[in-house]
């Protein structure tokens, strides 16, 4: 009876005790998001998640162009580093969304451009043209100019026909190769053919904002006038591209349909689809790669991209590792800051 | 001379002459006399009075009567042998006692108390324990003293008890024979006393025989009587103590040649007592004293009969008598061992001490064969160890895909630690109540007591759990560990304990603390030991 009293006691104090096992925490994963390298030889390390440096992505609409843009921003260092990438022309494949690449990425340098509007056949046309410039005030131009890459609306109205204006997407350094929404126009009789470049995929024609086709041709008869034609077309990934013109029938006979092209003298721009633009805000200044011609010799080098998604699957943001060099500018081009050594791993916003 | 001589020459019809004085003159000179005297002596019997019962001296005949023995014959008086023998062994147990008491000094070992209590309960000296007695020693304590006895004794006793509930079980068929013990204080002190008493009475005695044996009186003792029963010489009564050094024992050797015996042995330890020597043969008669060491052993007394042995006419054959020497002893203690010190403190280092307590049993068992100065023992402890600045600390950040960083951590403060520990030692005796340790051992941890906060979810609440016994982590389990110290027995009953303690293996996980330095075990403990059980075999 003593061994088993003794037992139940001992039992009972060993049961009494509090025991409670160490907890076990996670390892450090260290920073997921930094960025380090030189700023005018000044070494400057941001680690997302420490002193308040966080990190943004998302995507943007600039001059007409989607880009994905992610940014680190360190308020104690009033330090802001943007990438920004601009969206390919066609991102979308077997594999879903390939919004960039591995490699090396060039860098989107804007230089200035015009372009001038061209009716056909007909010559005299462009003595009527007003195009509604930055003021909101219709001058009597045929070419437009550009001081960076993109696509432009451009409103124009024609004086010998009526005051009916006209907004037409300009594309000036962005053109379409994968995906070519050019089309062409046919007079026949009293009729018009539309002829899209290519025949394959998807096909939309709408004529004054009505669909009137979903064919890659098609033929169709216009009241006279100024009509405005916006041809898309979506391939299989649901990419898609857009051509929008003038054309104008005179005598229900199609009269011409415009085109634009570089002015005389003026280069071709590059194709910027797919392109680098790098930010750096401090001190209440932005500089930006884009307006320096510097860089078109400077390396942006992408790998181990990541994609992530959202609870449907849906890709929200690619992450990926980054060593590049940059040269920056201000708006005006009067100071730039010269970024060395720059390594890390940054996000890009994909919705 | 002349006148004489003339008045007997008339009655002898002769003439004097004195040139017949002259001759008979110069023939009266000392030597002639003397010569005379010795030859007149030759030709008379001297028988003196013996009477044993009187004098133990009167066994023992001075030096003169030695000379003197050898040149006279009396007839034997088998009366006045009886007499002696009747007496003899009170006589040669007294003597052999008293030498022995007074030659030795001896030191009170536990393990011959048993033999001692038996022999007092022999000679009826044993007391047993009476509650009365308590009784009456409870009264005489003052109310006050009492309480501040019977609170701090009581507070004593409820932590040894407590301690030794474990070994409750164990030690349960040892609980019969501690009734026996549990005097043992007492009696001990009782017993020396007795012994002191017998060693003043044994002096008184020794002196009272040696003035017995004047030589004077012991003559004219001879002349009264006129009888002779035996020729005794001096008592030549040697005591030779022969110590055993090792075990404490002593032997104990009584001889005299002029008694024709011989008495060769030991007397085991410190006590001779009648009932040993009462075992002897009584019946045996005249023996013959021999100093004969080299028969001497240091195991036994042998009483053998002498070829020399045929006084006058008694002829008994005188059969050995041996007595065998108590073989060493061997004893077994059990014990509760308290302890409390300080030691290192472990991770920072720093000269402040931490608090260290100890308890648990103590087993010993003392060779009385070989190593007689050596104890062996081991014993289970359960040492707690306090520490006041011993923890870890740990964090994490989780970064995640979003750019969201989520911080775990958690702090955690051992406080109290207790170890198992398994020592075996030896204790060398310097001297009778002193005693070296050195010891070896292991430990293994058994409990921790701490103290933690953490946040290991999203969530970041902060738990926290104090007085845990769940944690062991930051401390290695196993260490051997080596002790040193010093014992001194109070009593029987209690010793008090100086150990220091050193252990071999790093204490501390250092990759777990974040320390570097290795935390090796060192403390110093006090330690009182009571021992509830001891056993002689």
């Amino acid at each position: 009876m003593k061994r088993v009293v003794g037992i139940m006691i001992l039992a009972l104090i060993m049961v009494a005790c509090k025991k409670e096992p160490l907890p076990n925490i996670p390892p450090s994963t260290g920073p997921y998001y930094s960025i380090k390298g030189y700023m005018d030889g000044t070494y400057f390390h941001m680690n997302v998640g420490q002193e308040g440096i966080l990190i943004s992505q998302g995507t943007s609409v600039e001059n007409g162009i989607k880009s994905y843009y992610g940014q680190i921003v360190s308020p104690s260092e009033d330090l802001l580093i943007r990438i920004e990438f601009t969206a390919p022309e066609a991102p979308l494949n077997a594999q879903g969304l390939i919004a960039l690449n591995a490699g090396n990425v060039s860098y989107l340098v804007h230089s200035p451009g015009c372009q001038s509007a061209s009716f056909g056949s007909n010559f005299t046309q462009f003595n009527f043209l007003q195009i509604k410039n930055e003021l909101g005030i219709f001058q009597p131009v045929n070419e437009v100019n550009f001081t960076k890459f993109g696509i432009y609306p451009i409103t124009m109205k024609f004086t010998d026909a009526g005051q009916s204006t006209f907004q037409v997407p300009v594309n000036y350094g962005f053109s379409n190769n994968v995906l070519n929404p050019g089309f062409t126009s046919y007079e026949i009789a009293d009729s018009v053919q539309f002829v899209a470049f290519v025949s394959e995929f998807n096909h939309q024609w709408l004529i004054d904002g009505n669909l009137v086709s979903t064919a890659a041709s098609f033929y169709t008869s216009l009241a006279n006038g100024v009509h405005l034609v916006e041809h898309k077309i979506v391939d299989g990934y649901s990419n898609e591209a857009s051509h929008s013109t003038l054309v104008r029938f005179t005598d229900y006979v199609l009269d011409w349909q415009m085109t634009m092209n570089n002015c005389t003298g003026s280069a071709n721009p590059t194709n910027n689809y797919g392109k680098v633009t790098v930010k750096a805000l401090t001190n209440g200044q932005e500089y930006k790669s884009d307006g320096s011609a510097d860089n078109l010799t400077k390396f942006f080098t992408v790998s181990n991209i990541e994609y992530i998604g959202n609870s449907n699957q849906e890709p929200t943001r690619a992450v990926f590792n980054v060593v590049f060099e940059a040269e920056l500018v201000n708006e005006s081009g009067t100071e730039s800051l010269s970024l060395t050594g720059m390594e890390g791993t940054f996000n890009v916003g994909l919705q | 001379m002349n006148d004489a001589f003339k008045r007997m020459s008339e009655e002898l019809k002769v003439s004097y002459n004195p040139s017949f004085w002259d001759e008979a003159k110069s023939k009266l000179d000392d030597a002639t006399l003397d010569d005379a005297f010795k030859a007149a002596a030759l030709n008379t019997v001297v028988s003196p009075s013996f009477e044993p019962a009187d004098s133990v001296d009167d066994m023992f005949m001075d030096s003169a009567f030695k000379e003197a023995a050898p040149e006279v014959s009396v007839p034997y008086s088998p009366e006045l042998f009886e007499q002696f023998m009747a007496t003899e062994g009170d006589v040669v147990l007294d003597e052999a006692f008293s030498s022995a008491a007074s030659a030795m000094v001896v030191d009170y070992l536990p393990e011959y108390w048993s033999d001692a209590d038996k022999v007092l309960q022999n000679e009826g000296l044993h007391y047993e324990y009476q509650s009365a007695y308590w009784n009456e020693a409870k009264r005489l304590l003052d109310k006050s003293d009492r309480r501040v006895f019977f609170m701090k004794w009581s507070a004593v006793a409820a932590m040894l008890l407590l301690l030794s509930f474990s070994g409750l079980y164990l030690l349960e068929d040892l609980e019969s024979i501690q009734g026996m013990h549990a005097n043992n204080s007492d009696q001990q002190e009782a017993w020396y006393s007795e012994k002191e008493g017998f060693n003043s009475q044994i002096e008184a005695n020794q002196e009272e025989l040696l003035a017995d044996r004047d030589f004077e009186s012991f003559t004219d003792l001879n002349n009264s009587t006129g009888t002779s029963n035996q020729n005794y010489n001096d008592s030549d009564l040697t005591i030779q103590n022969l110590t055993n050094t090792q075990s404490n024992v002593s032997t104990l050797l009584v001889a005299s040649v002029e008694d024709q015996r011989v008495i060769r042995g030991a007397l085991s330890n410190q006590i001779l007592t009648n009932r040993d020597l009462s075992s002897l043969d009584r019946s045996n008669t005249p023996t013959q004293i021999l100093k004969n060491p080299l028969t001497a052993t240091s195991n036994s007394i042998e009483m053998v009969s002498s070829p020399l042995i045929r006084p006058l006419g008694y002829e008994r054959s005188a059969p050995l008598i041996k007595i065998e020497k108590e073989e060493p002893k061997t004893f077994h203690s059990v014990g509760l061992l308290a302890e409390a010190g300080i030691g290192n403190r472990w991770g920072e280092f720093t000269f402040l001490p931490t608090l260290r307590t100890s308890f648990g049993a103590e087993y010993v068992i003392a060779s009385g064969k070989v190593f007689q100065n050596f104890e062996f023992g081991t014993n289970f402890k359960l040492n707690h160890i306090r520490q006041s600045q011993l923890g870890a600390e740990e964090r994490s950040d989780i970064y995640d895909v979003h750019g969201n960083v989520t911080k775990y951590w958690r702090k955690l403060q051992l406080k109290d630690m207790l170890f198992a520990n398994v020592n075996f030692f030896s204790n060398y005796r310097i001297a009778p109540a002193h005693k070296l340790k050195f010891g070896v051992g292991v430990e293994y941890l058994v409990g921790v007591r701490s103290n933690m906060s953490y946040v290991n979810d999203f969530t970041s609440e902060i738990t926290t759990v104090n007085n845990n016994w769940g944690v062991k982590d930051g401390l290695n389990k196993f260490d051997l560990r080596f002790t040193v110290g010093y014992e001194y027995e109070v009593n029987s009953r209690f010793a008090i304990q100086l150990n220091s303690n050193f252990g071999v293996n790093d204490r501390t996980d250092n990759m777990f603390i974040g320390e570097a330095q290795k935390d090796n075990e060192i403390n110093v403990m006090l330690g009182l030991k009571y021992n509830f059980l001891k056993k002689v075999k």
